[in-house]
């Protein structure tokens, strides 16, 4: 096997101490670290988390996955099968549900992202107390809880609320019908999203080296043009990576689907509560969940892959 | 200058020590929780029937226990899928739920019957509440009713001039984007689904009309509960909405412009009961609740104060009170359907409503 040795050190076949030896001079000439060459003890630290996720996450999904292949009350068959998800993909119903979960969380991506990139890059120029005080504003949101965020805009977007409300009743504008509708539930969804997309954004502006603008305004640049050849192409990764955590965060909501959304206007999660809570049918729901996972692994993957070459600087 | 006001700027290294600092304020250890007396766990619907409970059947209940109440609140189908999810080591100790649910329940074991011999109160329970009938050994109950609501139809009497008078006037054209229905998950959909196909031509045992019938249907609001379409009432796009009777005296007693009527094919019956959960080890205290639950002081203050019907028939309640609930001469005009033909038959009808006529709609 041909070993990458940098010039003066013998290719032959080492001893296997040697070769970890070895790597670990390569290690430090090439800054990168093969996975499975450190020693056994070298993984220790990772035991704790490999653990946790094994019996909090992966156990539990084995699960799911195991119950979606299972039969169930509406649909019989000689069980494990993938009939619950032909089922599923099979009803116009069900597509449609797929497509509106899809469809607002891009929504809530693109709003999340046009609302907070200003945001972040005003964050940027700002002191250090002030930008700390302004983000522990921001991220209220994150430690109050989606579910507290809702309530609130269950209250304001309510027919006659206090937002609307005193508008109609004074004729200035006709009867706005905003809860139970697609447009609340991209409303409360770009309230969670916003504090995670301004903070990656923020990161990844912090990182722009200010000579770069510097130099940019002194060969005649104006702001657009700053913006537009300096600051958003150096971005691209914190954009890339808050556009994926916000499509994540909204395609995965129930909270605000459930308590802005209606009963007509059902996505993926709130799918899978009416499957336990209405139908207790707990296979069709894990067919709808492994579904769902399975879209949102190959959207990030195909999304990272497109992007991959306008990340690359 | 530059470069200082960079300096002054939020560093990426102060951010990542404030989140830090955030992050660990959150998740500090609450105080170590002192010593809790025994608690019999309730799994109920919140709002006035968990308070109902707590102001009156608590105090009576830790006289003769020496135990408290915890509750595990929640719409019934979350807190049966608990019951599901837990079935080995469940954490609720008495569940309440409407009649369909309790048979699932004991089917899929995770129910446990009561014995007679510790319901003191139980010869007082009227024999036509008594509507779960899985088969249990003699000495035992499968569960005790607690109550008797029913659903009904009810309308804004400032915006309605032709009052209804039957299930058919949901289907009125003044009625169209107008009403708000039971969502397809609601606990007494099956009920439309029958009452839609007798609507049309069909019957108990032959629905399919009944979806195509409700498919014509046009709902503004489809709800699980009375506060999902309680401000549309006020503001005029709902006028009309199927309701349980309780709920609509508590939005009366509230001035919500509604009143409601039990239509010609007769209101839904819809007795609530409560059991036992299997494998509690509170099972003796478990029983001392339930027989609290039908005790006549308790439910004569269900019937005054929540005018959720009573179904002690020594329990005598004033003609005002009789007038606002499931009481009396009342329960004879309600109608009441089979829990298990409900239970069997959900999965199914819940489909057919979401594929078939959900999309129809268009309701919120």
């Amino acid at each position: 096997m041909a070993i990458l040795q940098p010039s003066g050190i013998s290719s032959a076949a080492p001893h296997p101490r040697a070769a970890r030896a070895t790597l670990s001079r390569w290690e430090r000439v090439s800054g990168r670290r093969p996975l499975f060459a450190l020693p056994w003890r070298a993984y220790l630290p990772l035991a704790p988390a490999l653990v946790f996720l094994i019996v909090f996450l992966l156990l539990p999904l084995g699960a799911t996955v195991w119950l979606s292949l299972s039969p169930n009350v509406l649909i019989k068959f000689d069980g494990p099968g993938l009939a619950n998800f032909s089922y599923l993909l099979g009803k116009p119903y069900y597509l449609d549900v797929l497509w509106r979960t899809l469809r607002l969380a891009a929504i809530t991506t693109a709003v999340a992202l046009l609302l907070g990139y200003p945001a972040a890059w005003f964050l940027r120029d700002l002191s250090a107390r002030a930008a700390s005080t302004l983000i522990i504003a921001l991220t209220f949101p994150i430690l109050a809880g989606p579910l507290v965020v809702v309530l609130g805009w269950m209250i304001l977007l309510s027919d006659g609320g206090p937002l609307f409300g005193p508008l109609v009743r004074h004729g200035l504008i006709g009867p706005v019908r905003l809860l139970g509708t697609e447009a609340a539930v991209v409303v409360g969804q770009v309230h969670f999203t916003l504090p995670f997309v301004v903070l990656t954004l923020f990161a990844a502006l912090k990182q722009i080296p200010v000579d770069a603008l510097e130099a940019a305004r002194s060969l005649g640049a104006g702001r657009v043009q700053v913006l537009r050849h300096v600051v958003w192409p150096l971005s691209l990764p914190g954009v890339l990576s808050a556009c994926l955590i916000a499509f994540s965060l909204a395609a995965s909501s129930y909270v605000s689907p459930h308590y802005l959304g209606g009963a007509a206007t059902l996505t993926l999660t709130t799918l899978i509560a009416q499957f336990i809570t209405a139908t207790y049918n707990s296979q069709l729901a894990s067919a709808a969940a492994v579904m769902l996972l399975i879209v949102m692994a190959v959207i990030v993957f195909g999304f990272t892959k497109a992007t991959a070459r306008a990340v690359r600087i | 200058m530059e470069q200082s006001r960079r300096n002054r700027g939020l560093s990426r290294r102060n951010l990542l020590r404030g989140a830090g600092a955030l992050g660990l304020a959150g998740a500090l250890p609450a105080a170590p929780a002192l010593a809790q007396p025994r608690a019999l766990t309730v799994s109920v619907w919140g709002g006035i029937t968990q308070d109902a409970i707590k102001a009156h059947v608590l105090p009576e209940f830790e006289k003769r226990t020496g135990a408290t109440l915890a509750f595990d609140i929640g719409a019934q189908g979350a807190r049966y899928n608990k019951l599901l999810a837990q079935k080995n080591s469940p954490s609720a100790d008495v569940f309440f739920a409407g009649d369909e649910a309790i048979v699932a329940g004991h089917r899929a074991g995770v129910l446990t019957p009561a014995h007679r011999k510790s319901l003191s109160n139980l010869a007082e329970v009227a024999e036509w509440a008594m509507r779960v009938k899985e088969k249990v050994p003699d000495d035992m109950v499968p569960s005790v009713p607690f109550t008797m609501i029913a659903y009904m139809l009810g309308y804004n009497p400032e915006l309605v001039k032709e009052k209804p008078t039957s299930w058919a006037d949901m289907w009125r054209p003044e009625f169209r984007d107008k009403l708000a229905f039971a969502a397809p998950a609601h606990t007494l959909m099956p009920a439309f689904v029958i009452i839609a196909a007798e609507l049309a031509g069909g019957s108990e045992t032959n629905v399919e009309p009944g979806f195509k019938k409700l498919a014509e249907l046009r709902p503004a609001k489809l709800a699980y509960f009375w506060t999902d379409w309680a401000a549309l009432d006020k503001t005029g796009d709902v006028t009309m909405a199927t309701e349980f009777d309780y709920y609509f005296e508590a939005m009366k007693d509230q001035k919500y412009p509604i009143d409601y009527v039990n239509p010609k094919e007769k209101g839904i019956g819809c007795p609530e009961s409560v059991a036992i959960v299997a494998g509690t080890k509170n099972r003796e205290i478990a029983e001392v609740f339930l027989d609290l639950m039908i005790s006549a002081q308790v439910q004569e203050v269900f019937a005054t104060q929540l005018y959720a019907g009573s179904i002690n028939k020594t329990v005598k309640l004033s003609p005002a009170v009789e007038a606002r609930c499931s009481c009396g001469a009342k329960i004879e005009e309600l109608r009441y359907f089979d829990p298990a033909m409900f239970a069997d038959n959900r999965p199914a009808w819940t489909e057919r409503l979401n594929i078939d006529v959900i999309p129809n709609w268009r309701a919120r």
